[in-house]
């Protein structure tokens, strides 16, 4: 159905180093930026209601370069809420950073040798709705432009 | 896009959308796929099409509906986009675990 994306994956990896790297500033910190971008975390409560902010800024020169050239800011800042956490099982977070909103859970199961992971990026939960999912416009442009960069 | 999400929230419409992907249906024929009188049908088709997402037209005593992809369409690249920066990320942590179990084992990277 519309609105929604699933990604899986499987690691030949222990779960509990999976979900450090989830979980802990510096686990998040070494995989979460996207090429020519860092990521540092500022806020990561894994609870409930629990704040995980962090601030996502360009550091590959040529990254630099393209940012400057669009006239886009070299850092923007990501502030979401963990809505569910089941250690080593369950993650899921709202994301209404600036003007981008999105739901996104993820889930882990221990496998003979790994673990798999189902990834649900979802627009459509009603949490979504009301001041979280204004400005989904201004979001879509700025998603093809990031990746158009 | 905000009207699209708003109507997509409801699980009754996503289904009512479903259904009409098989092609056109007069309400009543709606109705029968779904637990819920045909004014509330008639109630969450106006919502639909007032987000664009679906169109009628007249068939002798009833109108006939039938769906309007476009703005689903939208949504779904926007989704695409998002995904791709996921698959981008999610290769990252890959190499990151790889690295990590080598060291963890003693293993030469």
């Amino acid at each position: 159905m519309s609105g929604k994306q699933v990604i899986e994956r499987s690691w030949s990896a222990p779960l509990s180093l999976v979900w450090e790297l989830w979980t802990t500033p510096d686990g998040l910190e070494s995989w979460w930026g996207p090429k020519g971008f860092t990521v540092e975390v500022r806020e990561m409560d894994v609870q409930v209601g629990g704040a995980f902010s962090y601030v996502m800024r360009a550091t590959d020169p040529a990254m630099i370069e393209r940012m400057k050239a669009g006239g886009r800011p070299l850092e923007h800042a990501v502030e979401a809420t963990y809505t569910e956490v089941r250690p080593k099982t369950r993650l899921a977070y709202t994301s209404p950073w600036g003007e981008e909103a999105m739901f996104t859970s993820v889930e882990f199961t221990e496998v003979d040798g790994g673990v798999e992971m189902v990834l649900v990026l979802d627009a459509t939960r009603p949490e979504m709705t009301g001041g979280a999912a204004m400005g989904w416009k201004g979001s879509l442009e700025r998603f093809a432009e990031r990746l158009e960069a | 896009m905000e009207q699209v999400l708003q109507a997509l929230v409801d699980p009754r419409r996503r289904q009512i959308l479903q259904i009409l992907r098989g092609g056109e249906r007069p309400v009543a024929q709606l109705a029968q796929h779904l637990p819920i009188a045909q004014s509330g049908v008639s109630r969450h088709l106006r919502i639909l099409k007032e987000a664009g997402l679906v169109q009628s037209r007249k068939g002798g005593q009833q109108r006939i509906y039938s769906l309007c992809p476009e703005p689903l369409q939208r949504l779904d690249d926007w989704l695409e986009q998002y995904r791709l920066l996921w698959e981008d990320r999610l290769d990252n942590l890959e190499a990151e675990l790889a690295r990590r179990t080598r060291t963890e084992t003693g293993e030469s990277a």
